[in-house]
């Protein structure tokens, strides 16, 4: 579960990314954010990632107060989520495996469980013949899936994503959506960021608008 | 449809995939020391050529060290011995007769600071004088020499107890007078705590000079594995995980650097063994076989906790700065 009770976001800098944004994503929900560049689409992501703290209000992931959380129990939350960010972040000099495999260096799982998790999750975004190549020789529409197969390789409670069909074609963009889709029926509480409106016109999802840092619709 | 059954069929295998048992915390510990252990070798491994001469730099710095605490030991050996040789020579009244020469050498050795004294009477000094100068001593009227106690003292620990033997010896009653090259004795003393002292502050520099510059590799491999510290972060890394193979790395370091230093020392010993055994056996000091185990192990040892010390420096600096 996902909730932002009147959360706002003042940077150092003075720029205010966010003004009172409350939303509530029920367990298991899927749900959209969407709006225009700058609206403050990743903030409100990067909150819920506990990558930046609220300046204002309170945000509540997995019914836990983000807030009162301890320096060693954020790491725990953080495990039950899966990230995808705006910005491609695959590691240059690992090959595809060790990069999906990287958020099972926190689960306690054997080599072998390690090895049948990266295959499936590989597979599920048929990246599986790719796995030994380093991610510089893929394309980037391959790397955007590397990063979703990292994103649910570690079987997380929630999934958090940015721009995830960023740089992929119409097809393989349907394909993560349909993905998305498959998680959410296991019961997987999903927020997606996209300003691809066309793309998830037709599916049945909740869909929250962010309209220079405020919720305009939702 | 086809294909999003597939996708749902191969996300329900990546759900349904069995966690593993959760072990026992000791063991979970373990494991993950075992992991960071290996990644921080791995991380190493990755940059041979950097770290490989990073530890050699750092090998002849301890190499440095480890030559003067090795010269020091050798001295200290070699003034042992002579320490040993240390020789008062007390001068008797010409006069004294054989009474009072059979008590005070009774007193002498009765000295619990004395370990041996040898009584050389004014005819045999004089005999012996001749042994070396021949018939020129036999045109002399009187015998000039005055009898002798050659006195040894027991092992001392500092010029100023010498001072104090002599002293005490000199007070007795048919000695004239005590003599000891003490200007000697002290600057054999004085030298060994300056020897001592050097070596303590070279010691502390060498130490300091390894942990900054294991530190500013440590720093710099800190910030090469910048994104993957951060991914590591998002994915839910504790602050101690993301830090140990960076502690481990530190450790290598020393390690390696120790390892590098014992060599560089024995390859040295090796050069220069043949020579520096004649110079002390001339000194009468006895066989010195160069680098013990335990200085080895010691020596290692204190390199690791060094290295793991740099990497706290490191990334404790890290945070400082990403904390502002």
């Amino acid at each position: 579960m996902i909730h932002f009770d009147t959360v706002s976001k003042r940077y150092p800098s003075g720029c205010t990314a966010l003004t009172r944004v409350s939303l509530r994503i029920a367990e298991g929900e899927m749900a959209f954010l969407t709006g225009r560049s700058g609206a403050g689409k990743s903030t409100l992501l990067k909150l819920a990632a506990m990558i930046e703290k609220p300046s204002l209000g309170t945000i509540v992931i997995n019914g836990k107060n983000t807030a009162r959380l301890s320096t060693s129990q954020v790491p725990k939350l953080r495990q039950q989520m899966g990230l995808i960010l705006q910005q491609p972040q695959l590691l240059a000099d690992r090959t595809v495996f060790d990069n999906v495999a990287l958020p099972l260096r926190m689960v306690k799982v054997t080599a072998k469980a390690v090895a049948d998790k990266v295959h499936t999750a590989l597979s599920a975004m048929d990246l599986l013949d790719k796995s030994s190549l380093l991610p510089t020789t893929l394309s980037s529409g391959e790397q955007r899936r590397v990063e979703i197969a990292r994103a649910i390789v570690h079987q997380p409670k929630v999934i958090l994503a940015d721009e995830p069909t960023a740089n992929l074609d119409q097809r393989t963009a349907i394909n993560v959506m349909q993905l998305f889709s498959a998680l959410n029926k296991m019961g997987i509480t999903i927020l997606v960021a996209t300003h691809d409106l066309f793309l998830i016109a037709a599916m049945p999802y909740r869909i929250f608008t962010l309209k220079k840092g405020a919720l305009a619709h939702g | 449809m086809d294909k999003l059954e597939s996708i749902h069929i191969k996300v329900m295998r990546l759900y349904q995939a069995p966690n593993v048992p959760r072990h026992h915390i000791l063991w979970q510990m373990l494991m993950r020391h075992c992991v960071a252990i290996k990644n921080s070798w791995q991380s190493l491994w990755r940059n041979a050529w950097t770290t490989f001469t990073t530890v050699a730099a750092l090998g002849l710095l301890l190499l440095l060290a480890l030559l003067l605490h090795l010269g020091l030991q050798s001295l200290a050996a070699v003034s042992d011995n002579w320490d040993k040789g240390t020789r008062i020579t007390l001068y008797l009244h010409a006069t004294a007769n054989a009474a009072s020469i059979h008590d005070v050498l009774a007193k002498i050795r009765s000295n619990s600071n004395v370990a041996k004294a040898q009584y050389i009477s004014a005819a045999a000094g004089l005999r012996e004088l001749q042994s070396h100068l021949g018939q020129s001593l036999e045109q002399l009227r009187a015998n000039p020499l005055p009898p002798v106690v050659i006195v040894t003292p027991k092992f001392l620990p500092d010029a100023a107890s010498v001072m104090a033997v002599l002293a005490e010896l000199e007070q007795l009653p048919a000695v004239e007078k005590a003599q000891l090259d003490m200007a000697w004795v002290k600057r054999l003393y004085y030298f060994v705590d300056l020897g001592e002292r050097i070596s303590i502050a070279l010691f502390v520099i060498f130490g300091l000079g390894i942990i900054l510059s294991i530190s500013h590799v440590s720093k710099k491999t800190v910030q090469a594995m910048q994104q993957e510290t951060m991914l590591l972060r998002l994915f839910g890394a504790s602050s101690a995980m993301i830090r140990l193979p960076f502690l481990y790395g530190g450790m290598w370091y020393g390690l390696l650097s120790g390892l590098c230093a014992l060599f560089f020392t024995q390859l040295v010993w090796w050069w220069i063994s043949s020579p520096f055994l004649k110079l002390i056996h001339s000194y009468g000091s006895v066989a010195w076989r160069g680098l013990d185990f335990i200085t080895g192990l010691f020596v290692v040892l204190c390199s690791m906790f060094l290295g793991v010390l740099g990497a706290l420096l490191a990334l404790a600096q890290h945070q400082h700065e990403h904390r502002n």
